[in-house]
Parts: structure tokens; sequence; C-alpha cells
């Protein structure tokens, strides 16, 4: 096709023949984008509404296990932090991919008219906007977790040693009765979130991996098509494979933002029953 | 001052005031170790069964179910987290499905 561009003698057609392949190649690599997209939204949107089912059953499993302190202040966070990062990510960030691929795909088109670096610009806001909301979430729940749990294990402990000295004849029974329960419900709370993290796995894998195999197909699509293609086709194809890295850094960051809030849900009460 | 006239008792008057003392003490020692409730009526199992059915997670374990049907074939997610409890998970099953999944779709 270039050559036979090239070869046409009115630069006017040959400039039109460009134009045409280009918004031929242009059509084909934005059904393959506009599905993706979809695939993505739809598994931030899975992954929301598994984790708003998950966390409240997690919550009243430590609630159960004696991490009051912890529960109440844990729910709020991660609910919130999940809940505004599904739209966050669906409202704000993908939008922004959309933005910076459009702007990058128009760019290529005529040498006169560059913004390429606005494109890059929506593309690196997008990583440090997960990268910190990632930070942020994980330091948050960690932190407050590790002070909360601390003072679910003493209070629990206090707890338990006046139940048994005070309480005549039954007191201790009760205190190991109570134990019992909130062993069972420790084993539960695990239970559950293992099970969770299996799911959370399960919606992720496929979109993560059908954007690894695309990003890398992108790239050597460009690798190989560079000895016979036009430049500016080959960085079109190149700018495909940065988005879809792009898409996959969301993807996976969000994944393991609610994988790692599960966890620490998990651990975080578990911490509080070390003191007994 | 003695707690009971040993003089007017008959069951009481062979015993001493040490005596009945000890005895006390004795009782007193053994009668919190003779409490029911540690027999073993309620089992481990039975607990959990409980908490399981007034905390609803079965219905939690069917609800997840919907969400990974189409990629856990070979997986119940009410068996896996039955495994979890006993803590016998089998991993090479989760693997496995994990790769058909993905390669149900790559073809």
């Amino acid at each position: 096709m270039k050559n036979i561009s090239e070869g046409l003698e009115n630069k006017g057609i040959a400039q039109i023949t460009y134009y045409v392949q280009y918004i031929l190649i242009v059509a084909l690599i934005m059904t393959n984008f506009v599905q993706i997209l979809d695939i993505v939204k739809d598994s931030i949107q899975s992954l929301v509404g598994f984790m708003n089912s998950l966390i409240p059953i997690m919550i009243t499993l430590m609630i159960t296990t004696g991490s009051i302190v912890s529960a109440n202040l844990l729910q709020p966070i991660i609910l919130f932090i999940i809940t505004f990062m599904g739209n966050f990510i669906t409202g704000i960030i993908i939008p922004l991919v959309l933005i910076s691929t459009s702007l990058g795909i128009v760019s290529k088109i005529s040498d006169r008219i560059q913004i390429d670096k606005l494109s890059k610009f929506f593309k690196s806001s997008v990583v440090w906007i997960l990268g910190v909301a990632l930070t942020l979430f994980v330091g948050i729940v960690s932190v407050e977790g590790t002070l909360s749990s601390s003072v679910d294990g003493v209070t629990a402990k206090t707890a338990k040693a006046a139940v048994s000295s005070f309480i005549p004849v039954v007191g201790k029974i009760l205190g190991d009765a109570v134990d019992t329960v909130i062993g069972c419900s420790s084993i539960l709370k695990n239970a559950t979130g293992i099970v969770g993290i299996v799911i959370l796995l399960g919606i992720t894998i496929l979109p993560i991996v059908k954007l690894v195999v695309l990003m890398a197909i992108y790239y050597l699509g460009a690798a190989l098509c560079q000895p016979i293609a036009d430049s500016k086709i080959i960085s079109l194809l190149e700018q495909m494979g940065d988005t879809f890295k792009t898409l996959l850094a969301i993807m996976c960051s969000i994944s393991v933002m609610f994988i790692i809030g599960t966890t620490l849900v998990v651990k975080i009460s578990n911490s509080g029953l070390m003191y007994r | 001052m003695h707690i009971f006239n040993m003089n007017t008792c008959p069951f009481l008057s062979f015993l001493s005031q040490k005596h009945l003392s000890l005895i006390v003490l004795i009782l007193l020692l053994i009668i919190p170790n003779m409490v029911y409730a540690t027999e073993n009526s309620i089992s481990t199992e039975d607990i959990l069964k409980s908490q399981q059915d007034s905390l609803n997670i079965n219905s939690f374990i069917e609800e997840a179910d919907k969400y990974t049907e189409e990629i856990y074939t070979d997986i119940d997610m009410g068996e896996l987290f039955s495994s979890a409890i006993t803590g016998d998970i089998d991993n090479e099953t989760i693997i496995k499905s994990i790769f058909k999944a993905i390669r149900r779709r790559s073809i």
C-alpha cells in the first residue's frame, strides 16, 4: 500500500490514499479497542459488585471474632474506596485513556498537527493516579488495621480475664466457650476470605490475559512491520500497545488493590486473636 | 463463735470444726471442675454449621458462584469453602481450571 501510494504521481491523490489506508487500519484497531474497553469495564463492575457482597460478610465475621474496633474503622474505608475506585476508573480513568488514545491516533494522521505529548501526559497521569490510589489504600488500611487490631486483642483479653475471674463457678467455662466460638468464627472468616480471593482471581484473570496477549501482538506487529510499513503506522501500533499496557495497569492495580484489601481484612482480625 | 451448733445436730456431732472446714474446702475445690458444660456435647463442626447458617454464608457462596461459573467450571465454590475450613485446599484444581479457561477463551 505504501509503495502504491508513493508510486502515484499526484501528491494529493497519494495523500488521500494514505489517509484511506490509515483510516482502515484505525477502524480495525478501534473495533478491537472498544471490545477490550467493554471487557475491562464489565470486569471492574463485577469486581466492585463482588467486593460489595464480600466485605459486609467479612466485616460481620470480624465482629464475631471480637474485632469490633477494627470492623468499625475498616468497613467505611474499604467500602468507600472500593465504590470510589470503581466509579473513578469507569467514569474518569477509562475516558482519559480513551482521550489519550484518540489524541495519539489523530497526531499520527498529519505531520503538521502534533498532540503526541498531550496523549503521553494523559497516560502518565493515569498511571500516577492509580499508583497513588493503590499506595494510599494499602497504607491507610494496613496502618489503621494494625492499630485497631492491637486494641481489639487487648480489649478481648481483658474482657475474658474479667469474665473468668469475676463470674463465680462458670466464669472460666464461659471464657473458654467464648474462645471456642470466636475460633470457629475466625475459621469461617479465613475460609470466606480464601474463597473471595479465588473468585477475585477468577474475575480478573481473563481480562488480564487478554490484555497481555493484545499488548504483545501490537508490539510484535509494530516490530515486524517496521521494515515494510510507514513510520506513522508503526508508531500507531506502538501507541495502541501502550494503551493496552495502560489498561493492563488499571486491571492489575484494581485487582491487586482488592486482593490486598481482602487479605488485610483476614490478617488484621487474625492478629487481634494472637493476643489471646 | 461457731457456725453450727455441733452438740444439737446429730449428723455433725462427731465432726470437729477442723474436719468440717476441711470438707468445705475440698468441696469448694471440686465443684468448679464438675461443670457439665465442658462435655463435648457441642462439637466444633456444629458451631461452624450454626454460624454458617446464622450468618447466611451459603447464600454468599451461591452468589459468588455466579461470578465465576464460566471460569471455574470444575470447581464448586461450596466444596472449596468446605476445604478451606479444613485447611485442605486443592491448589492444582484451581490452577488447572484457570489454565483451562484461558485456553478455552484463546481458541
